[in-house]
């Protein structure tokens, strides 16, 4: 599927990139090559936002579409069809969306994360103290 | 003398490493690209080594093959500026995608040291680098550092130092045996032709580097020839892609045992979360509508956020007839400076001079003419500082990155993309960094489009013009229902949108093209640093006093003289004004009137120099090419600066806004625009254009404006005129819009730029089709010189 159809925060996988040869370097410069797994942190209606290695990198949706992709968990995700538009421009299209089970899941990961991204902050405190008080012990001796 | 280059991924860091090093105050912001120039700057401390050592800061690069013009720069000075040592300045949170240009550094013939930068953060999160390890991995000399809190900058100097004069090898970073191979024996023929950074040479080549291809095509032939026996080619993958797949495979391998992430690292951060609100799909334009909008509002609106209107707020402490709301903070500062200024300063220096019996010529060429114009800009001070503060803000959050993004969808539409709106918005402080900004883009027709629409995003110094004339003259006009700070908010407000319709237009029918695809990387949220954005906001302060005191004060006395005296040099005389007690000069008779006089005729159309004060509209205008500033200090000079003497209608008034708010910029931007734009051609478009759309938009506001005078004596042909086009010109404007939307556009964009393959008996490249007739049939100019491919529709399938 093309990268345009990528979910907020779904895994995937590059499949290739079908530009031309001053651009296909670029992205390759920025790290976005076939075989690279990026995540996808924002997706405006074809405007991507994807996490690639530690960086964050925006695409518009023209060149979103010539990035071809491959879903890590497409159990997550299902395409739903939704009306858009008005009167005689009503039409249906297909968006792809979490599955409801997906979205629980996602909720409960983020519960642990937070848990455990704050267990965390507390320990590095705590660590951090333990440093300054050895450290001032050593001065004191 | 030691020379250093710094290089690295744009916002790792390197500017301010740099100015850190040199104790130099360079610009640095949280986005990519800020800086587009090289640098140089000595090692501030001189005493830790015998000799001098000189650092050159280089405009940030994704890897050694460039793709903007700026990183251009950087390459040429590391190939051919012969660095004694190069700083790889690495950004250690994002290691593995910066380690990819370091691969393609160490290839180089030249001691590398490795500068790991932001290892503060890397502390704070938890993770951690195995310094020593990677290092002797590596070959070079790897150190940690924290450029912002200046850690680790001597022991990182004293690393370059030690690598000073050493003769280093280039090293292959492929992890693949066989493209190793290949690399080494294309190496030995450059070699042997005494190429240097061999290795190098060798990658490049096989990267299919249209640089060093072109630069050595001997070399270029035999490489040819040796990847194609080699058999590697003939795989599915071009040999360029399997390259950077083998580096990043390299990367890993050398990283892996080294560095250690806390497992408990967030996968979705902060940032990311903060972005889903900022880039939200519906929050997204409103969010930043409403930012710069409290931005305006405590810059220059004297009703803070409309307290005054609504009824609320505090009372205002120190005017006699109490009003609700309160000034904000930049009307605030600018009645104190003003108070200070004019109020006590000259005139207590004007009544000391007269008691003292001073010439009178004298005091009016120091009081009126000189004094009295700078003051008249000085008082402008806050406003612009406070400007320059929020634009400093906005680039160091890393709000402006995102910014571009949400703006990209919109503007693509009229031609141009996101990546054009943060040197834009740089444009609303001063207009030079904003061309010179322009570099980041990557395609030729936008950077021209780009620099063309700098002027209307209204930089700083058109501030007191709109503030000046808002206040003074359309405040009064209107019996107080416009206020200064709205008319400047207004003219912001045009600017954006002339440049949106003049983007269209050029876009349309005199540039013609596609946008370029927008591919940023966002920076990671910040707090802005108080010491960058301090020194910015002194660098803005200085700028704005030098101006003052030099050019502007030295303009003033140019245009005391040319309006005291006649031609034949006799002083002019005086008369009297009704509504003002003291007789003023007569500088009706004046040189400068004459010399005005003589192009007015040819501002008829615009509506405010018709009258017999236009010639002085038009010598501020013309004197504002000098500095936008000094439009103001001119206006004081000329006595047209309050709204009896000013001779001037409402619509007038606008015009003479709006004529200045799209002409011309200062000769400074032109001449940046001049270096910019590199080909006199598109130098004289870029003139022209300006001229066009500033006489013809003001025309228009005329005209329009002046429907609101019928009825009253002043509704004259020249207004009837001047109405009739300006309705011809919108109706017109509409009539091409939807023309162009639903006809031609629909057509043509379908098959305009279609990427297509061209096969030749060497390779197989991929190139944009140009001028397609609308049959769908046309040409290209190939990148290959000499080489014009015709080719038809796709659907017909006869691509060539």
């Amino acid at each position: 599927m093309k990268l345009t159809q990528a979910c907020q925060r779904e895994d995937l996988e590059i499949v290739s990139v079908d530009t031309d040869y001053r651009h296909k370097r670029h992205l390759e410069n920025l790290s976005i090559l076939k075989g690279e797994v990026v995540t996808c942190l924002c997706n405006r209606t074809g405007d991507v936002v994807i996490k690639v290695k530690d960086g964050r990198i925006a695409i518009n949706r023209e060149f979103a579409e010539k990035i071809e992709v491959e879903p890590l968990n497409p159990q997550y995700f299902h395409v739903v069809e939704k009306n858009v538009g008005f009167g005689k421009g009503r039409h249906k299209v297909e968006i792809r969306k979490p599955t409801p089970e997906a979205v629980e899941i996602f909720r409960k990961e983020d519960a642990e994360m937070a848990k455990q991204e704050k267990e965390a902050k507390e320990k590095l405190k705590s660590l951090r103290e333990e440093k300054k008080r050895d450290l001032g012990r050593k001065d004191h001796d | 003398m030691i020379k250093v280059a710094l290089c690295g991924n744009p916002n790792c860091g390197k500017t301010t490493l740099f100015n850190n090093l040199t104790g130099s105050q360079a610009h640095v912001g949280n986005w990519p690209g800020v800086t587009v120039e090289r640098k140089e700057g000595l090692y501030k401390r001189k005493k830790d080594f015998p000799e001098e050592i000189e650092i050159v800061d280089l405009p940030g690069i994704y890897s050694l093959s460039p793709y903007t013009p700026e990183e251009v720069i950087s390459r040429n000075f590391l190939l051919d500026g012969n660095p004694d040592v190069v700083v790889n300045v690495v950004d250690a949170t994002n290691l593995s995608r910066n380690l990819f240009l370091t691969s393609q550094v160490l290839e180089m013939d030249v001691p590398v040291v490795i500068a790991l930068n932001l290892m503060d953060v890397i502390e704070k999160r938890g993770d951690t680098v195995d310094v020593d390890a990677l290092s002797q991995k590596l070959g070079v000399p790897v150190l940690p550092i924290s450029a912002l809190k200046g850690n680790g900058m001597k022991e990182l100097m004293k690393a370059v130092y030690s690598q000073k004069g050493k003769k280093r090898k280039g090293q292959l970073q492929f992890n693949d045996s066989k493209l190793k191979e290949i690399g080494e024996s294309i190496a030995a023929i450059a070699e042997k032709n005494e190429i240097s950074s061999s290795l190098f040479v060798a990658s490049k080549l096989m990267e299919n580097d249209k640089i060093v291809s072109d630069k050595y095509p001997d070399v270029a032939k035999q490489a040819q020839q040796i990847i194609k026996e080699s058999g590697i080619a003939n795989s599915k993958d071009s040999l360029e892609e399997r390259i950077a797949d083998d580096r990043y495979e390299f990367i890993d391998s050398v990283l892996y045992p080294f560095y250690h992430r806390n497992v408990l690292n967030p996968k979705i951060s902060f940032s990311d979360r903060v972005d889903r609100i900022l880039t939200n799909r519906w929050l997204g334009l409103p969010i930043f509508a409403i930012v710069m909008f409290l931005v305006f509002c405590i810059v220059f609106n004297s009703d803070f956020l409309f307290m005054g209107a609504m009824g609320l707020g505090p009372v205002r402490p120190f005017f006699e007839d109490p009003e609700p709301g309160m000034p904000s903070l930049g009307i605030f500062l600018q009645d104190f400076l003003d108070w200070f200024l004019n109020g006590l300063i000259l005139e207590n220096l004007s009544s000391a001079m007269t008691a003292a019996n001073v010439d009178p010529w004298f005091t009016s060429l120091l009081c009126d003419g000189i004094l009295g114009s700078v003051f008249a800009v000085l008082t402008f001070l806050p406003l612009i500082v406070l400007l320059t503060l929020f634009i400093q803000l906005l680039e160091n959050s890393g709000y402006m990155a995102r910014v571009a993004f949400v703006f990209d969808r919109i503007l693509r539409r009229f031609g141009i993309s996101g990546k054009c709106v943060v040197p834009l918005i740089s444009c609303f402080g001063c207009a030079v960094p904003g061309i010179m900004g322009a570099r980041t883009i990557d395609s030729q027709r936008e950077r021209v489009l780009t620099i063309s629409l700098t002027p209307f995003f209204a930089c700083g110094a058109k501030l007191p013009i709109f503030m000046g004339i808002g206040t003074n003259i359309i405040q009064v006009l209107t019996g107080g229902a416009i206020q200064g700070g709205i008319v400047a908010f207004i003219m912001y407000g045009i600017g954006i949108l002339g440049a949106i319709i003049a983007g269209f237009f050029s876009n349309e029918f005199i540039i013609q093209g596609k946008s370029s695809p927008f591919i940023m990387e966002f920076p990671p949220y910040m707090i802005p640093q108080a010491k960058a954005t301090g020194i910015a906001l002194w660098e803005e302060t200085k700028r704005f006093l030098k101006r003052a005191g030099t050019i502007i004060a030295l303009m003033s006395a140019l245009l005391w003289f040319l309006q005291t005296f006649q031609w034949n040099w006799t002083m002019v005389g005086e008369i009297e004004v009704p509504g003002l007690e003291e007789p003023v000069p007569d500088i009706g008779s004046s040189i400068l009137a004459s010399i005005g006089s003589f192009i007015q005729p040819l501002f008829y159309p615009l509506g405010f120099a018709h009258g017999s004060d236009g010639w002085k509209y038009i010598v501020s205008a013309v004197t504002g090419l000098v500095a936008k500033e000094q439009v103001v200090g001119t206006m004081e000079s000329l006595n047209i600066y309050t709204v009896e003497t000013a001779g001037i209608n409402l619509p007038g008034a606008f015009s003479f806004l709006i004529f200045n708010l799209f002409t011309l910029p200062c000769v400074a931007a032109m001449s940046a625009a001049k270096a910019e734009l590199k080909s006199k051609k598109n130098f004289r478009f870029v003139l022209c254009f300006w001229i066009v759309t500033s006489y013809v938009l003001s025309l228009v506001c005329y005209g329009l404006g002046s429907f609101s005078l019928i009825g009253t004596g002043s509704y004259g042909t020249l207004e009837i005129v001047d109405g009739i086009i300006a309705i011809v010109f919108i109706a017109g404007l509409a009539v091409l819009f939807v023309v162009n939307y639903w006809f031609v556009r629909k057509k043509h964009h379908a098959i305009r730029l279609l990427p297509f393959v061209v096969e030749d008996k060497d390779a197989r490249f991929v190139e944009n089709a140009i001028d397609v007739s609308s049959a769908g049939v046309g040409e290209c100019q190939s990148r290959k010189k000499g080489l014009r491919v015709l080719f038809g529709r796709k659907q017909d399938g006869c691509c060539h």
